[in-house]
């Protein structure tokens, strides 16, 4: 047995090879070729994990027609006011304190974002006379 | 008594001292040289103690007929070999390699997947190359790959185009892999400006679990679609990958990234080591390829830098990208992405460029296994 003889590559790629020696001596064409395949699927990859991403964060939405009414209505009914009322409902009826209405209160003004004053930024300094 | 002596003599013969020629010491100095680089410089340990080891293994003379030698068919060593012959430890590897890699910071930065794709030039600067040193289209591709800086894919390819050179294309990508600090930063310095060193870029975004998950299915489909001769590769990378950020396999992904890797880590060093026997492996064309695999790498390192250079030309201040990431582009992963952090940080202490490096590393995991596909469909 020659102990070498499992060290060949196989007949296709002989063939292959000897084709190739022909038609591309220089190597000029299977490097152009290859080196714009492993572009594309790369710059394909990119693409996909861009548009994937963009999905992922938020930046990019579906937004289904249906969908778009159902929030378009329940936005135009203005929840937070209803949700304070009934978080207030709920409180009164479990301990009828003024201390839960301060509460519902509270959350009222955080859920409509008046919670802050608005500042002018403008500082004036007034002698002390 | 002469019965003795002639036993004597005969046993004599069978020593690997009678056998021992100044090639087989050579080759047992150089698995000798592997083991101290990897002990003493840290330097791929892992690969170089196994591949060194097998070198020694694969050079004490015999006398061929015992059924020892790793080419004598049937022999264990035979067998173990096959792994590597028939080409099924490196998507093994791979498997393991997609179990353990975390593909966040490409996920976050499409972008910088362009440039793996530009480090693979390399590939194809060498296969140009070998085809004028005489060598044949396929011997050509497989010596071109060892550009691709990975060593799982160097030995996939090399097992199906030039078997008869598998054992120098193997030590010369795995002994290139272990120089990636010594052979890309005198380039990296060579083609920056100090400027473009100082480079900081934006923190990668963070990217959810839902992401991770669609990332090796999407990526899988669309390569392979692609590119269906580099399935076994790209398969096992995704596949591994899956695993790992399914969430639900953590005992499968810890088997892939631990134990299965490791095993077969051991077998593929032990027996490509044991395959580069010195009649076959210490001749003018091993020289040929290591000089080839060189240059490979060169070319490979020179043109990842280049291509984010030319990438900045189109990118608004603040998106810049440093193009001390763009050596990362070969898939020496994460030695490359390391060398990007320590050369990047040598300028300002503060500039932390791992992270963004390792998506171009990353990247030229996927570019590689791609373009092994391309060569295997053309010359295969």
């Amino acid at each position: 047995m020659n102990p070498f003889m499992i060290l060949q590559a196989s007949e296709s790629v002989m063939v292959k090879s000897a084709e190739m020696a022909e038609k591309d001596p220089h190597g000029a064409i299977i490097t152009l070729v290859s080196v714009s395949v492993v572009f594309t699927a790369l710059i394909i990859l990119y693409f996909a994990y861009t548009f994937i991403g963009k999905l992922s964060s938020g930046e990019m939405k579906f937004r289904w027609p249906e969908r778009k009414k159902a929030e378009t209505k329940v936005k135009g009914k203005s929840p937070e006011g209803e949700v304070a009322a009934a978080i207030a409902l709920a409180l009164d009826q479990e301990m009828n304190g003024e201390v839960y209405a301060a509460i519902s209160m509270a959350l009222h003004q955080y859920l409509n974002d008046t919670v802050h004053d608005n500042e002018s930024y403008i500082i004036t300094i007034k002698r002390k006379r | 008594m002469n019965t003795i002596f002639e036993s004597l003599q005969q046993f004599l013969q069978y020593t690997g001292f009678a056998s021992m020629t100044y090639k087989h010491a050579i080759m047992i100095f150089i698995g000798i040289v592997f083991i101290y680089l990897a002990i003493k410089k840290d330097w791929e340990p892992l690969l170089l103690i196994p591949i060194g080891f097998g070198m020694i293994i694969g050079n004490i003379p015999f006398v061929p007929g015992l059924n020892i030698g790793i080419y004598e068919e049937g022999s264990v060593m035979n067998i173990l070999y096959q792994g590597v012959q028939t080409g099924w430890y490196p998507p093994l590897i791979f498997l393991g390699i997609g179990a353990m890699t975390d593909f966040s910071a490409l996920i976050s930065q499409p972008r910088l997947m362009l440039i793996g794709a530009a480090a693979q030039i390399g590939i194809f600067g060498a296969y140009v190359i070998a085809l004028h040193m005489g060598f044949t289209p396929a011997e050509a591709g497989a010596i071109g790959i060892i550009g691709g800086a990975d060593g799982p894919t160097a030995i996939f390819l090399s097992s199906k185009l030039a078997p008869h050179q598998m054992g120098a294309i193997a030590v010369s990508a795995y002994s290139y892999m272990a120089l990636v600090p010594v052979i890309q930063r005198p380039i990296m310095l060579l083609l920056t400006t100090k400027k473009e060193r100082l480079i900081r870029m934006a923190p990668p975004r963070q990217v959810s679990q839902k992401e991770k998950i669609i990332f090796p299915i999407v990526g899988f489909i669309l390569t392979a679609m692609i590119v269906p001769s580099g399935m076994p590769l790209l398969g096992m990378l995704f596949f591994g990958n899956l695993l790992k950020e399914s969430g639900v396999t953590k005992r499968l992904a810890e088997t892939a990234r631990g134990p299965l890797i490791d095993v077969v880590t051991i077998l593929i060093g032990i027996t490509v080591g044991c395959s580069t026997q010195a009649d076959e492996f210490l001749t003018g064309d091993s020289v040929k390829i290591f000089l080839l695999g060189l240059l490979s790498f060169v070319i490979a390192t020179m043109c990842g830098v280049l291509f984010v250079k030319f990438m900045n030309l189109f990118c608004k201040e603040g998106r810049k990208i440093n193009p001390l990431i763009g050596n990362a582009g070969v898939s020496a992963v994460p030695d490359a992405a390391r060398v990007s952090q320590n050369v990047g940080r040598e300028f300002d202490k503060n500039n932390h460029l791992l992270m963004h490096a390792m998506a171009p590393n990353v990247a030229g995991v996927i570019g590689s296994a791609v373009a092994a596909g391309i060569l295997l469909s053309f010359l295969g």
